[in-house]
């Protein structure tokens, strides 16, 4: 009974590092346009989640965390808009390095971790209700 | 086939015989509610205790949630916890007081 109960325990940490790779995912979309205040800034960069793998000595088990936010190395997109308070002496704008497809991808992969941990949390709390359910009867 | 009357008579005798022996043996009385061993009483007192305490953080991550300072998850995997606990608890003395009640129906 103990392994089930560790069980929704994994379950749980699984779920919060997903949501907290959607919040990350939120500040990526929400920033899509953020570009720097002088032509000498740089715009927002892109986030990227990481996750690590660590040991519940509790549960002797490996859980999963948040690791550190990394930053999104690659190319700034440009665009030509010579009216912007952030454009250089050739009228180009950096844009943040967001691919909203690759956002959208990341979060359909968010909810579906999500969803995959939720149902790990349904079925062995089903097992749990099963067991106790030979009592009654 | 015939059994005389004595011979119930002699064999509730010796059981009352053995009964007593036993008790002179130990020199202690039978019922002992408050032994050592493992006993009904102590098992549920300490999931009771265990259950308050569960409670006690679920209701803390249930009101920390609600004013938007842990996550949902917490509160909701605590929650499920408690409920298994309970259910198990409940279930279990449901079924030693059907398995009590049995015994008292039983004729003597």
């Amino acid at each position: 009974m103990a392994d089930l109960q560790d069980t929704l325990a994994i379950a749980a940490s699984g779920m919060k590092a997903q949501s907290g790779r959607m919040r990350v995912v939120a500040e990526n979309i929400a920033n899509a346009d953020s570009t720097a205040l002088d032509s000498k800034g740089n715009p927002y960069r892109r986030r990227i989640p990481t996750f690590r793998a660590t040991l519940d000595r509790e549960m002797n088990a490996q859980v999963v965390q948040l690791g550190r936010v990394r930053l999104d190395p690659s190319e700034f997109r440009v665009r030509f808009e010579p009216g912007h308070p952030a454009a250089d002496a050739n009228g180009y704008v950096k844009a943040p390095n967001v691919n909203s497809l690759i956002e959208m991808s990341d979060m359909q992969q968010a909810t579906r971790s999500y969803q995959a941990n939720l149902n790990v949390i349904g079925l062995s709390k089903g097992m749990i209700q099963q067991t106790i359910e030979i009592l009654k009867a | 086939m015939t059994v005389p009357f004595s011979a119930a008579a002699n064999a509730y005798g010796a059981l009352a015989n053995l009964g007593q022996d036993a008790t002179k043996a130990k020199g202690a009385p039978k019922v002992d509610m408050g032994g050592e061993g493992p006993n009904f009483g102590g098992m549920v007192n300490n999931s009771i205790m265990g259950l308050v305490q569960q409670g006690q953080a679920t209701e803390n991550a249930a009101l920390q949630s609600t004013v938007g300072k842990a996550s949902i998850v917490d509160a909701v995997t605590s929650l499920t916890e408690t409920e298994l606990q309970l259910q198990t608890l409940v279930t279990v003395r449901d079924k030693v007081i059907e398995a009590y009640e049995k015994i008292m129906q039983m004729p003597v």
